[in-house]
């Protein structure tokens, strides 16, 4: 109160006139409803400036990060001699601000031993340097036009003699022998491994196109380098015969260079390069959902706004029909609505900047890991302020205003001073109730047959209060259309939100590994064998886990080895769910189907696991006995398998779960190298084999005509679902084409089954210790496995690092989704709380009439409930209707490429959806009613006065 | 016989310094078929007396028989029956239902009682209001003397014992108001209703059986018509 007449009397010498007196006291009267509006213009006001300052922010964080990675530079050529430089900077003249060069000093041969690494080349580039010369009068001075490269080691080269090398050559020896490339020799060597102080001896060349293309290939080009295919006469591949396309030219003498550093290749296209590709996917599709939402914004405050004031001008008709019968000019009216606007936009348009500002900045702190998370490491995205954006977003909220002041304006300057002080109420009947009444003769064809109630549907369903509250709608439902609108599309925001964060973070992809923390993929140093038994790592699973246990910091029996192989095996008939089978082929055809025939021969997915795991699991499936022993032969049957397509999300079980064993098929004695046992063209399970002179495979003859003996493995148990104790995920189980057995190593081992088995990768799974040092047990596993001398390749994944890695992006996903559809909700409830209080409160009149004229209390609240019934059911079916569009729509677009996403309702958000409308509209009515005093009759009766 | 009993009537309003006493120990019976004009100046307690009557508002102390009933031992919901069925109300301001038309306005008593319309009377009343022609016409396509003669018509409907009526002609001019008390009168003599009306007009008040004149709340005189 003190605060508005504060308001007044400091305006009062700049507008010391009854118009804008009249409009300040009107404001105050209705200090909720002013109330309301001027949050509504704040929240769209700031909504606005979130959703460009977000925008601009990230386009900051990613031109920083684009410069500092790439450098400034925009334009990029070739060029051969000093001549072409020099006619380039008088041409560009004063558009050239900054200029740096860099020598491409050749390419030298690696052998094909070191080609392992990153291709048959050593790139040799000159350090980039700029010509200080040039005026750099508009250029952006904060970073280099193309940086060096960062140095892992050591430093970057001084002087002549010296070199620096891709920090992967780092411990690398480069051996001579064959390149591959045809008639070159290796021109790359070094003495021992490299390291800093090490010498390197290069002999460079150009690289040229063997066909005589005379243009030169640039040795900071491709690793790899392009090779021919031989192709029949439909252009099909018909070999993998690689004959190089380019060779090296005019080779100069070897020269010696001293490593004095170790560095990282700068790549422009690192978010690729570290894989993180998919993230880019996100930060457009924030993008686009960021436009997508600053439209609804805009909509939803227009119509809040204008909203606000149509029913503000509506409740003043008579003091606008009085002030025009005293001789208000139609000016003056109309400008009193445009100082209410002018009014509320200078309280509403700042707060609004301010609210959005420190909004975006908070959600910028709480999501920034999530951020350099996905965009690189270095990079920070803070709130970046533009004066333009400020600008845009005010500009746009006093359109907004003046927009929707407009009609109201317009009206009010209308209003006669004869319909105001007749007072008829703001009811003019609707077409279509016009065409009911014009159908209507006698007196009585407004009632039903029997006189006893109004004629229709609604009378006859609920009696009077349905039929007035029906009546009402009918009448008023353009009024409300627009309120209900903007609710159906918060609701639907609201229950589009799962699954739009479903998607968005399911494009980052993370894969359930259970309770394991880290993960290790090794291989032999020989991996070219498929034969367990050859494999020093997947023969030894309980040797390899122990020693990983043994390491400090790794938690007590979380460390469980599995070896995954592939086995022929043989089913019973009945054994096997054939419409499931179907089923799955009928859906999805990757890899050509499920892998089993109607004779039921076909492969099956082995996941050998070491005893620790096995009792594990056991242990899970509440197994006992021998069974539980890793020492007999059992196996459990993972009977699920995934069979969603672009259409439909579901899985199928493979077996029908009544068999005792599963026999598995010995390979047949003499298979070749060239010889397999896989899905014949005939559809049935066949030993095959490659045709060396057609280059096509030819099926010899189906499993079941050669006689394969088979060992009987009985099942312990089928599971969908192995428990968080085993490392591997349901999800990624039930990825596959075939059955998938569980079965322990060593009783693999002692029952001589090893020998039925494919080899085809052998993985670790650990956890840590509470508090253990993450960076500490990972060096701990690496130095054991180095230790051993039987691994070639280790690779040690920390899942757990991952979640966190996911979760924070999940979670910076989630509060810009979550934001945004709460503002959007917040002016959506605003709307309805506009629409609802003012249409019951202009209503008081009619409220204590039908009461007078003996209307109950019953009755009365009924006919209220039904309104807001009828509002709320048209902004949740509209919503929930919407929702599950746009739902359907994500699905049918992605559930080809995320597994993880399914057509799943999202009924959690429907039913907060439905809670808050209920909430939003009690509210809104109860405030109503007690505001009019609707149910104290004599007050409603005396609201009459003017 | 009389049929309505005011039995100090005393009615406040507010609290403390700020009450207000609208009726103050209001004590006077209506013999069944009387037409009474109660006269006052502004803010005197006729309203506040009109709506205990109606059943609109309960007293702060002392009731009204009706009927040799008490019209305050009814909960809320059954003083909205009795409002429907006992008494007729007609306001100033006519009052109608904004999204219903005539005939729906006149008869919205009748149907919250959940009765059949009487198709004579509802007939009957049309043509006597003088509303033959604008049964589907919905209020604001209608004249002030029409919608207060659509009011009438509804107080009329359920031929209730008693007609209250607070300043019905008071919004209109005199050719219509002429026209509304005459309509009045004739049902208060045909139909054998009570009738309490509120006026300022003196015309009005001459015609009466009885005028009562209310003074701060008190009744400072009850005339009786020659």
């Amino acid at each position: 109160m003190s605060r508005s007449e504060h308001v007044e009397k400091g305006l009062a010498p700049f507008h010391a006139n009854v118009f804008t007196r009249f409009t300040l006291r009107s404001l105050r009267a209705n200090r909720v409803r002013t109330t309301v509006t001027i949050v509504g213009v704040a929240l769209a006001c700031g909504l606005l400036m979130a959703v460009l300052a977000s925008v601009t922010s990230l386009r900051a964080g990613l031109l920083e990060r684009s410069r500092s990675l790439d450098g400034v530079w925009q334009m990029s050529f070739d060029y051969t001699d000093d001549a072409t430089i020099g006619n380039l900077e008088t041409l560009a003249g004063c558009h050239l601000d900054r200029l740096a060069t860099r020598q491409d000093l050749g390419a030298a041969a690696l052998s094909t031993d070191n080609s392992v690494y990153s291709g048959p080349y050593l790139g040799v580039l000159s350090l980039p340097q700029e010509d200080l010369s040039l005026p750099r009068a508009a250029g952006d001075t904060a970073h280099a036009v193309v940086p060096s490269p960062s140095v892992e080691e050591g430093r970057l080269p001084e002087k002549p003699g010296e070199i620096a090398l891709p920090a992967y050559l780092k411990g690398v020896e480069l051996t001579d022998g064959p390149t591959e490339l045809e008639g070159i020799a290796t021109s790359a060597t070094s003495e021992g491994e490299l390291e800093l102080g090490s010498t390197v001896t290069l002999a460079a060349g150009r690289r040229t196109w063997l066909d005589g293309h005379p243009e030169p290939v640039s040795s900071g080009d491709p690793l790899q380098i392009d090779y021919a295919y031989e192709t029949d006469a439909s252009g099909n591949v018909t070999s993998e015969t690689t004959t190089p396309l380019e060779t090296l030219s005019d080779l100069g003498a070897p020269r010696a260079f001293t490593v004095v550093g170790f560095v990282y290749r700068t790549n422009n296209t690192l978010l690729t390069y570290q894989g993180l590709a998919p993230s880019r996917q996100i930060f457009d599709s924030l993008a686009q959902m960021a436009l997508v939402l600053a439209v609804v914004i805009v909509v939803a405050a227009v119509s809040l706004i204008g909203n606000a004031f149509t029913i503000s001008i509506s409740e003043r008709t008579r003091q606008f029909g009085l002030l025009s019968s005293l001789g208000a000019s139609r000016r003056q009216l109309r400008r009193t609505v445009y100082t209410e606007a002018a009014l509320l936009g200078a309280v509403g348009i700042p707060l609004g900047l301010a609210i959005g500002l420190a909004a975006t900045a908070a959600v910028f702190a709480v999501t920034a890991e999530g951020w350099s998370l996905m965009l690189g490491d270095d990079i920070a995205v803070g709130l970046v302020v533009a004066p333009l954006d400020l600008a845009v977003a005010a500009g746009l909220t006093a359109v907004t205003l003046l927009i929707s002041a407009f009609v109201p304006a317009l009206r009010a300057s209308r209003v006669s001073a004869v319909d105001a002080i007749r007072q008829t109420q703001d009811v003019r009947p609707s077409r279509r109730l016009r065409r009911l009444f014009r159908r209507r003769r006698t007196a009585m064809d407004d009632f039903s047959a029997d006189g006893r109630r109004p004629r229709g549907l609604a009378a006859r369903i609920g009696g009077m209060p349905v039929f007035l509250a029906r009546r009402t709608l009918a009448v008023t439902a353009s009024k409300s259309r627009v309120a209900a609108a903007a609710l159906a599309v918060s609701v639907a925001l609201l229950v589009t939100a799962g699954p739009l964060s479903d998607y968005l973070t399911g494009t980052v992809g993370y894969m359930d590994y259970g309770n394991a923390d880290l993960m290790m993929h090794l291989s032999s140093q020989d991996y070219s064998s498929s034969n367990i038994a050859e494999d020093p790592v997947a023969s030894d699973l309980d040797g390899i886990a122990s020693d990983i246990a043994g390491v400090a910091g790794v938690r007590e029996g979380s460390v469980s080895g599995v070896a995954r192989a592939t086995a022929s095996i043989r089913l019973g008939e009945n054994d096997v769910n054939w419409r499931g089978i179907d089923t799955f082929n009928e859906r999805t055809n990757r890899y050509g189907g499920f892998q089993l025939d109607r004779q039921g021969y076909g492969q099956a997915v082995v996941e050998l696991v070491n005893d620790g795991t096995w009792r594990h699991l056991a242990d899970t499936l509440g197994l006992s006995g021998a069974q539980a022993d890793p020492t007999s032969l059992s196996c459990v049957a993972f009977n699920l398998v995934s069979a969603t397509n672009a259409d439909t999300y579901g899985s199928i079980s493979p077996l029908t779960g009544t068999a005792g064993s599963v026999d598995v098929l010995l390979k047949p004695e003499g298979l070749t190298n060239d010889e397999w046992l896989g899905m014949g063209d005939d559809g049935r399970y066949s030993l095959r084999r490659a045709d060396e002179t057609s280059g096509g495979v030819v099926d010899v003859a189906p499993a079941s005509e050669l006689g394969l003996r088979s060992v009987s493995v009985p099942v312990a148990a089928y599971a969908t679902d192995l428990g968080d104790d085993f490392p591997i995920g349901s999800a990624q189980l039930a990825d596959t084409t075939s059955v998938t057995l569980v079965m322990p190593m060593s009783a693999v081992e002692g029952a001589g089954l090893t020998d039925a088995l494919w080899l085809s990768l052998t993985e670790f799974y650990a956890g840590f210790a509470e508090g253990a040092d993450e960076e500490e047990v990972i060096s701990g596993i690496q130095d054991v496995l180095a230790e051993r001398g039987d691994i070639g390749t280790s690779q040690v994944v920390n899942l757990r690092e991952s979640l966190r890695e996911y979760r924070a992006m999940t979670f910076t996903v989630n509060v810009f989704l979550y934001c945004f559809i709460a503002i959007t909700m917040a002016i959506a409830v605003a709307n309805v709380f506009n629409t609802i209080a003012s249409g019951l409160m202009l209503r008081t009149r009619e409220f204590a009439t039908l009461q007078s004229v003996g209307m109950g209390r019953r009755a009365f609240r009924r006919m209220i409930f039904l309104e807001c019934a009828d509002f709320a059911c048209k902004g949740l079916v509209g919503g929930v209707a919407l929702a599950a569009l746009v739902n359907w729509g994500f699905f049918t677009a992605l559930s080809s490429s995320i597994s993880t996403l399914s057509l799943d309702m999202p009924w959690g958000h429907v039913a907060l959806a439905f809670a808050v409308v209920v909430v939003v509209l009690a509210a809104s009515t109860g405030y109503a009613l007690h505001k009019t005093h609707a149910l104290n009759l004599v007050e409603a009766l005396r609201a009459d006065a003017l | 016989m009389d049929i309505l009993r005011i039995d100090h009537l005393t009615k406040t309003y507010g609290s403390g310094d700020t009450a207000v006493r609208a009726l103050d120990d209001v004590s006077f019976t209506v013999a069944s078929g009387e037409f009474v004009a109660i006269i006052g100046s502004s803010g005197s307690g006729k309203s506040t007396l009109l709506h205990m009557i109606g059943g609109v508002d309960r007293p702060t102390s002392g009731t009204v028989y009706l009927n040799g009933e008490n019209v305050f031992e009814r909960t809320d919901e059954q003083l909205a029956v009795f409002r429907r069925r006992e008494v007729g109300l007609v306001y100033q301001f006519y009052n109608l239902v904004p999204v219903l038309d005539v005939v729906e306005n006149m008869c919205l008593p009748v149907l919250m009682d959940g009765r059949a319309v009487n198709e004579r009377r509802l007939t009957g009343l049309i043509r006597t209001l003088g509303l033959t022609g604008r049964e589907h016409h919905l209020p604001n396509q209608l004249s002030g003397g029409q919608q207060q003669r659509v009011a009438i018509g509804r107080a009329l409907m359920n031929a209730p014992a008693v007609v209250l009526a607070d300043e019905p002609t008071g919004n209109l001019d005199s050719k219509n108001s002429a026209e509304i008390m005459a309509l009045l009168r004739r049902s208060n003599r045909e139909l054998g209703q009570t009738l309490i009306v509120i006026t300022h007009d003196e015309d009005i008040a001459l015609s009466a059986d009885r005028v009562i004149a209310l003074e701060d709340g008190r009744v400072a005189s009850d005339t009786r018509a020659r």
